[in-house]
């Protein structure tokens, strides 16, 4: 029992962060990132490679955050000055290449069977049996790291400028704002964020495969942001924690009805839709709505 | 002539896949005039005034700002070297508080930087209480000092008019460029218009180039009229000039007609 609850809660931690680093993309610049899972694959492949090719773990850590950050400006240049819906275009299918790039690319990551024996950090020095514990502390404090970073960030002038261009983004400009160059940084620092989850997820795992950077992933980061609150840190991060016990306690639907395990599994995600749904019906602003600053 | 030419703008010319919306259109606004642009809807004001704050790249022509070309700056460029325009459907942030929008306003690039939020907010932070005065003067001064700590979203269209009156106002810009500002608005809150510009210009000297249609604002606000037809220049002159000009009263009111 206590394996699962660490268990979870190292995939909340994880999935707090992309929350997070969504929040900060949709929620407060009102960036249509439908491509979150680019970056959490980035950031996994680029750990999981640097260190297995001899990278001490936490240098292949921070690299791979770089290398994320530095995706997501490279991405965000050239196609910063299409509106949203087009962008939002753009961002699926740079999800879809990394996914098809890594599918395709063997030598490297191993294709469709995947990489494994990912090496995880300080696995000498904690003894074994509070390997678990120490892993989930690990991505907790960095969770608390990344928040406070973000609360920070949004909190500053910088923060009313990216809620400006969610709202405006001629108005933003005309009171002189360089809107691309603050989309621009918004995105590689969620992208960077997001690469942080994906390293974690790499070393906690241990193994990698094409299959866990599908597009649900960047889905189940959105229902996590719109259910918790957009504009609110706390709330996306609440929403991340609902979503992954939800989505791992409707595993659970089997031992209660008889049906197959591909009807329940279809099940576990229609369950997931409804409550979705339920929640943006009843609270349209999600559980915690952005909050007023009031001088 | 003591007066310093602070905008100017020369041969400006634009089209929308073939349709012409200026053509060849010059202006130019002395320092502390107030330049008011009239005409026919479709005339053009509205482009003319998207090309001079950079929202809009002419095909042909010059936009000179204090003596620099600026026709190909972008509009954070044109504002932040001190020419800040209005919009006729009143830009704001709404879900951001009146405060929230003044102080967006007045912070500047440095105060928004990466740097500055993530290791050094307390440099804005000393700067924050001095600005955030500033910005309750300024909502006194166009009475909204009630809303301002609600959403942007709760404002009727005239309030609306007034806090972007006041967003300008806190950066303290060299030129005014004002898009309708009378259109839809009560003629109470028209007559504290034309007060609040004459009183600006007093205090400040500001350079104001505004696009309305209502002649009763113009005429009491402006030193000198551009008239715009069909894209091209109609008239120049005083208000009560061009009130008189055949040309422009034909333009308005239509062709005489003539019975045989």
């Amino acid at each position: 029992m206590i394996e699962l609850a660490l268990f979870l809660g190292t995939i909340i931690c994880i999935y707090a962060i992309m929350a997070l680093a969504l929040n900060l993309q949709y929620g407060f610049s009102g960036l249509l990132n439908f491509g979150l899972v680019a970056f959490f694959a980035i950031g996994a492949y680029g750990s999981a490679l640097l260190s297995l090719n001899g990278v001490p773990i936490l240098v292949a850590i921070v690299l791979a955050v770089l290398i994320s950050t530095l995706a997501g400006a490279l991405i965000a240049i050239p196609t910063m000055k299409l509106s949203v819906h087009y962008w939002a275009i753009v961002t699926i299918s740079i999800a879809e290449l990394v996914r098809v790039v890594i599918q395709n690319e063997e030598w490297a990551t191993g294709g469709t069977f995947g990489l494994g024996d990912i090496p995880q950090p300080l696995i000498g020095t904690v003894p074994p049996e509070w390997y678990p514990t120490s892993f989930f502390a690990l991505t907790l404090v960095l969770l608390l790291v990344c928040f406070a970073i973000c609360r920070s960030l949004v909190a500053s002038p910088y923060g009313r400028v990216i809620k400006a261009i969610r709202e405006d983004e001629d108005y933003a400009a005309s009171l002189g704002k360089d809107v691309p160059a603050f989309k621009l940084r918004t995105m590689a620092l969620g992208a960077g964020l997001t690469g942080l989850a994906g390293a974690l997820y790499a070393h906690f795992t241990t193994y990698l495969n094409p299959a866990a950077f599908e597009p649900i992933v960047t889905f189940i980061i959105w229902a996590a942001v719109i259910m918790g609150g957009k504009g609110n840190l706390k709330g996306g991060i609440l929403g991340a924690v609902v979503i992954v016990l939800l989505y791992n306690s409707t595993r659970f639907v089997g031992d209660y009805v008889d049906l197959s395990a591909q009807t329940i599994a279809s099940i576990r995600l229609a369950l997931i839709g409804f409550l979705i749904t339920a929640i943006v019906v009843i609270r349209p602003n999600g559980i915690m709505p952005e909050r007023k600053k009031v001088f | 002539m003591t007066e310093r030419r602070i905008v100017e703008v020369t041969g400006l010319s634009k089209s929308f896949s073939g349709v012409r919306a200026l053509e060849d259109v010059d202006l130019a606004i002395d320092e502390g005039q107030i330049v008011g642009l009239i005409g026919p809807n479709g005339s053009g004001k509205s482009t003319a005034l998207n090309c001079i704050s950079g929202f809009i790249k002419p095909d042909r022509g010059t936009v000179k700002f204090k003596g620099r070309d600026i026709t190909a700056h972008s509009p954070a460029a044109v504002a932040n070297r001190g020419m800040m325009r209005t919009f006729q459907i009143t830009r704001l942030a709404r879900r951001m508080t009146l405060l929230e929008n003044m102080l967006l306003a007045a912070q500047t690039a440095r105060d928004e930087s990466l740097s500055s939020a993530l290791f050094l907010g307390a440099s804005f932070a000393r700067r924050e209480p001095g600005l955030l005065e500033r910005a309750r003067e300024l909502l006194a001064r166009v009475k909204l000092s009630h809303l301002e700590n609600d959403y942007a979203q709760v404002l009727s269209g005239g309030q609306q008019r007034l806090l972007s009156i006041a967003l300008v106002l806190i950066r303290d810009p060299d030129v005014i460029l004002l898009d309708e500002p009378a259109a839809g608005v009560h003629p109470e809150l028209v007559e504290q218009f034309v007060h609040m510009i004459g009183g600006i210009r007093r205090d400040s000297g500001k350079t104001f180039l505004i696009i309305e249609h209502n002649m009763h604002f113009i005429s009491n606000v402006c030193d000198e009229v551009v008239v715009l037809d069909a894209g091209m220049n109609l008239a120049t002159g005083t208000p009560d000039m061009i009130h008189n000009d055949p040309k422009v009263l034909e333009v308005y009111l239509g062709k005489r007609q003539r019975t045989a």
